[in-house]
């Protein structure tokens, strides 16, 4: 773990069920080299490919036609296994409306607004998984 | 009590006429109307009466319809252009009927004629007039408040919305630039440019959907003890850069004991930079902004507590923030839609129209005041005025 060129791909899992969004941001991520990166599309897929796939992110979208993201964020997070993994979620509903509702969110969870840039996105990535490596 | 006063404007040429009726008025000593009294003043001409309404508060006109400088019913037209708010009795020489529905149709309060008024028809006719006109405005106010609620709910419906389905959207196209972008990185500078433009517009729409949003959160305020001050020079400092770049000369005029105010600073801010980037918008190169807090009285007679509005009430302190420019005024015509949702006169310049139905939403919010108008000597003034800490 101390030269990053010698480090594995980091896995990211990404829950959202617009389609074209997911793989769009599968390419986009994956192509920039670090990541490894799994697309589903429905929530309640989501607990049963984090136990595949085991991930060191999540990025979710709270507002899925099968599921509440919420919901499905807190059945993978009951899992031992990913007590501490990183979470962005990627939404476009009002940020304020997802903190009110549920304001533990807080944490290793990091919130965000669609449409965002890939560069931001990126940015974004890399220091949520910095923290997660130091904390 | 106070005594309630109330200004009559006697439009009449005949001057004994005139005189008559302010005697009449004046010394009134009716117990159904114990609880006012009236002050007369007196113009001879049209000009007059006009020039007299635009400097000073009337609650009502008594006009003789053929004036020196102008006739029939025309006068009465022309009068009320000027001051559609007044009520107008009209006085005439003999009953006639066909004027008489003419006037009340053209908006005259109340039709009186000379020589056969006496004293209780007169003060009846004046009292009247006033109250009708009165119960006429508040109505106006109550609907114009009910349609603009209205159009506020519907939407902050749209916003919810339009959030999930337009952002949506929006964010694949972001990723599918981002991916092209890529895909033709290197060899073609307008390929490059056109993406940029893509990513812009892109930004742009969410823009606008962030400022629906707006609407639909506007009920939770962090409320705090401020120096509206403050909170301006913060706001100019925002928006200085891009005035001092053409050449706008900035002047501030601060009350340095200006009474706190309890806002939520960074909302009363965004009303400020909304109405800073207008009127940085509005100028043409090399014009001048003023910025300027005073705390004032409101007065009856002004237009702010102006009777039927509410949050103020006369004779309490309002702290007031003016923002005003010069350059172009904003055309009369348009000047009743400016808070509207949407209305812009600079879509092509890539205005959205939000940012006055945004400001008004906020200061409504503080039980506050905004009012935009044309300056005399040119130009457009923005006022906010806000509630002082009790
Ligand atoms: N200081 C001013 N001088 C002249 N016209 C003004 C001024 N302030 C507002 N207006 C007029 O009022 C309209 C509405 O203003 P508003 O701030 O709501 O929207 P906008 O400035 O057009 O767009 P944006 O949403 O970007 O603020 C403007 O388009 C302009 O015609
Ligand atoms: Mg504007």
């Amino acid at each position: 773990m101390i030269n990053g060129f010698h480090m594995s791909k980091k896995k990211i899992l990404v829950i959202d069920d617009e389609v074209n969004f997911s793989n769009l941001l599968k390419i986009n991520l994956e192509d920039i080299g670090e990541y490894e990166v799994k697309a589903i599309y429905k929530g309640s897929e989501g607990y049963e490919a984090a136990r595949e796939f085991c991930p060191d992110m999540i990025i979710i979208d709270v507002v899925l036609k099968d599921a509440d993201g919420r919901d499905v964020l807190s059945l993978i997070k009951s899992d031992s296994q990913f007590q501490h993994v990183s979470v962005i979620i990627l939404s476009a509903v009002p940020l304020k409306q997802i903190l009110e509702k549920h304001p533990v969110l807080l944490g290793n969870t990091l919130i965000l607004s669609k449409p965002i840039t890939l560069a931001m996105l990126v940015e974004h990535i890399h220091q949520q998984l910095k923290k997660s490596e130091n904390g | 009590m106070q005594k309630n006063i109330i200004h009559v404007m006697v439009v009449e040429d005949d001057r004994d006429e005139a005189e008559l009726i302010g005697t009449l008025l004046t010394t009134a000593k009716i117990p159904e109307v114990s609880a006012e009294a009236f002050r007369v003043s007196y113009q001879t001409t049209l000009r007059g009466a006009m020039a007299e309404i635009a400097k000073e508060y009337v609650d009502v006109i008594l006009l003789d319809l053929n004036l020196p400088d102008s006739g029939g019913l025309d006068t009465l037209i022309k009068l009320r252009g000027e001051a559609p708010s007044i009520p107008i009795v009209v006085l005439t020489g003999a009953y006639d009927r066909k004027l008489a529905i003419d006037v009340l149709h053209r908006g005259a309060q109340d039709y009186l004629i000379k020589g056969k008024s006496d004293h209780q028809l007169l003060l009846r006719s004046v009292r009247y007039s006033v109250e009708r006109k009165r119960a006429e405005e508040e109505l106006k106010r109550i609907q114009t408040q009910l349609i603009q609620a209205e159009k506020m709910k519907s939407v902050g419906r749209l916003a919810a919305g339009a959030a999930h389905e337009v952002k949506n959207p929006l964010a694949i196209i972001m990723m599918g630039i981002d991916y092209l972008t890529r895909k033709f990185e290197g060899p073609d500078e307008k390929t490059k440019m056109i993406m940029q433009q893509m990513k812009d517009a892109v930004l742009r729409a969410d823009y606008v959907v962030k400022g629906l949003l707006n609407f639909s959160s506007l009920k939770d305020l962090d409320m705090k003890v401020t120096n509206l001050d403050e909170v301006l020079k913060e706001s100019i400092a925002l928006v200085r850069h891009a005035m001092e770049k053409r050449q706008i000369g900035i002047v501030t005029d601060f009350d340095p004991h200006l009474p706190m105010v309890k806002i939520d600073r960074s909302r009363i801010q965004q009303v400020f930079v909304n109405l800073l980037t207008n009127a940085e918008e509005s100028m043409p190169d090399g014009c001048q902004l003023t910025v300027k807090t005073y705390a004032k009285k409101v007065e009856s007679g002004s237009s702010v507590g102006y009777r039927t509005e509410d949050h103020f009430v006369p004779g309490q302190l309002s702290v007031v923030a003016e923002i005003s420019n010069t350059g172009p005024a904003i055309p009369e015509e348009i000047l009743e839609n400016i808070f509207d949702p949407f209305f812009t006169t600079k879509r092509e310049r890539g205005g959205t129209g939000l940012g006055l139905s945004v400001a008004k939403s906020i200061v409504d919010q503080h039980k506050g005041l905004i009012r935009i108008y044309n300056r005399e000597e040119g130009g457009v003034c923005a006022a906010v005025f806000l509630q002082p800490v009790d």
